[in-house]
C-alpha cells in the first residue's frame, strides 16, 4: 500500500509553490491516496507509484493556485486550464437539490459528499493533462491520433474525458447511488446516475458501464502512456467489437467507421445537448450498441445502466436486440 | 504476452522523498492540521462540514 506520509512528502514542492488552505492540502493528499490505492491492485505496486509520480508532476505543472469565489450560490469546482488554478466555492447548498427532497440531515450530508466528489473529479482530470512548452500533450488516454482525436482542453475528447473523470471518481469512492434522472421534458424515460454530477448524469452510467467492456489495465497504462498505449487501447476494443457496425443489424441514427468513435459521439450528442431533439432515439442507439456488446460479455445487470421507460407498458425498441 | 506490454509506464522524477527519510510529515508541512489528517485524528469529510457549516457560510 502507498501511504499518506509518502505521499505527503512527494507533495512538499508543490504546497510550497501553491501555498494552500490546510484542509485543501488534505484534500490532495486524501485524493491521491484514494485514488493510487484503488489502482494499485488492478497495475501493481511498482505501476502505481510510478503513475503517482506523473499525477504529482502533472499536479505542479497544472495548478499555480487554488481560488476560492468571493460568491456563489452552491457548491462549485472547476479547473481552469487557461488561469491554471482550481476555483471553488463552498456553501450548503446545491443547485441540483431543487429537484430533491432531503431532510436537512440528509441534505447536509449529501452536500459534503458531493463536494468531495467535485474537487476529486477535477482532481483527477489535473492529474492526467500533460503539458510540454506550456501545450497539451495527452489528456488521459487521448492523445493528437490519425483519427482526429485531440487532446485540448475544452475540446470533444476533453468533454469525454470529464465523463470518465466522473466514473473513476465514482469507481475510487464505490458510489454506487442509483439517482432518477429523466431525459425527456414529458419524463416518459429516464436513465440512473450514480451522482447527481453537474454535466454528466445523463451518461455517467453508460460510462460506468463501458469501463467493463474495456481492458481495464491496459485502460490504466493508456491514461499513464498514451503515446505507447493509447491507439492500442482504442483498436483492441473495436477489434473485439466491429461486429456491431459490420453486421449492419441495427440503423444507428449517427455514423461512424468504428465503435469506440460511435460511443464517444453518441455521449457527445447526449452530454453537450447537440441535436437534443434526437436525445431519446440517442439513448435507445447507445443502449443498443452496449446490449449487443453484451452478448460476447454477459454481464448480468446490464439493464440497470441502459434507457428505462417511465411507463412499464412501453417496450423500447432496443428489448429484443 | 501480457506481461509484455504492461511494464512501461512513464516515469517522472518527485522522488524527493528520498531526502526525508526521517521527517515526519508536521516537519515538512508545517501544519498541525495535515498532521492531525494523516494521524487519523480529522477526517476530509469533518474538514468539508467544518468549512460549509461551522464557518456558517
Amino acid at each position: 500500500m502507498i501511504d499518506k506520509i509518502l505521499i505527503t512528502k512527494k507533495l512538499e514542492n508543490f504546497f510550497i509553490k501553491t501555498n494552500p488552505e490546510s484542509f485543501l492540502k488534505v484534500f490532495v493528499i486524501s485524493f491521491l491516496f484514494d485514488k493510487t490505492n484503488y489502482i494499485e491492485p488492478i497495475v501493481g505496486y511498482e505501476s502505481a507509484l510510478n503513475m503517482l509520480d506523473k499525477y504529482i508532476y502533472n499536479l505542479e505543472n497544472n495548478i499555480k493556485a487554488f481560488k476560492k469565489l468571493d460568491k456563489y450560490h452552491s457548491i462549485y469546482a472547476k479547473y481552469d486550464f487557461k488561469a491554471k488554478s482550481l476555483k471553488y466555492y463552498m456553501t450548503n447548498d446545491y443547485k441540483k437539490f431543487k429537484n430533491t427532497s432531503l431532510n436537512s440531515e440528509q441534505k447536509k450530508a449529501f452536500i459534503i459528499k458531493e463536494f468531495k466528489i467535485m474537487m476529486y473529479k477535477e482532481f483527477e482530470t489535473i492529474t492526467n493533462i500533460y503539458t510540454f512548452n506550456g501545450k497539451i500533450v495527452s489528456n488521459s488516454f487521448y492523445i493528437e491520433d490519425r483519427n482526429g482525436r485531440y487532446p485540448d482542453y475544452d475540446g470533444d475528447f476533453s468533454n469525454i474525458i470529464d465523463i470518465f473523470s466522473d466514473v473513476e471518481v465514482c469507481n475510487i469512492l464505490k458510489l454506487n447511488d442509483r439517482i432518477k434522472t429523466y431525459i425527456d421534458e414529458n419524463k416518459n424515460y429516464f436513465v440512473y446516475s450514480t451522482h447527481i454530477s453537474q454535466r454528466n448524469s445523463e451518461v455517467i452510467n453508460y460510462v460506468l458501464l463501458w469501463r467493463n467492456f474495456l481492458n481495464n489495465k491496459l485502460y490504466y497504462f493508456a491514461v499513464n502512456n498514451p503515446k505507447k498505449y493509447s491507439e492500442k487501447f482504442i483498436n483492441e476494443f473495436n477489434k473485439e467489437y466491429e461486429y456491431i457496425i459490420s453486421s449492419g443489424k441495427y440503423n444507428f441514427i449517427l455514423k461512424n467507421k468504428d465503435v469506440f468513435s460511435l460511443i464517444e459521439n453518441y455521449l457527445l450528442h447526449i452530454r453537450n445537448r447537440i441535436d437534443i431533439e434526437n436525445n431519446i432515439q440517442y439513448h435507445q442507439d447507445l443502449s443498443v450498441i452496449f446490449k449487443m456488446m453484451n452478448h460476447k460479455k454477459h454481464l448480468t445487470k446490464l439493464s440497470e445502466y441502459l434507457l428505462h421507460s417511465s411507463d412499464s407498458n412501453n417496450k423500447l425498441n432496443y428489448d429484443k436486440i | 504476452m501480457e506481461k509484455k506490454f504492461f511494464v512501461e509506464t512513464e516515469q517522472f522524477d518527485t522522488n524527493v522523498a528520498n531526502n526525508f527519510n526521517t521527517t515526519n510529515p508536521l516537519q515538512i508541512t508545517n501544519d498541525t492540521l495535515v498532521n492531525d489528517f494523516l494521524n487519523k485524528t480529522v477526517s476530509l469529510e469533518s474538514l468539508i462540514e467544518k468549512e460549509i457549516y461551522n464557518n456558517k457560510l
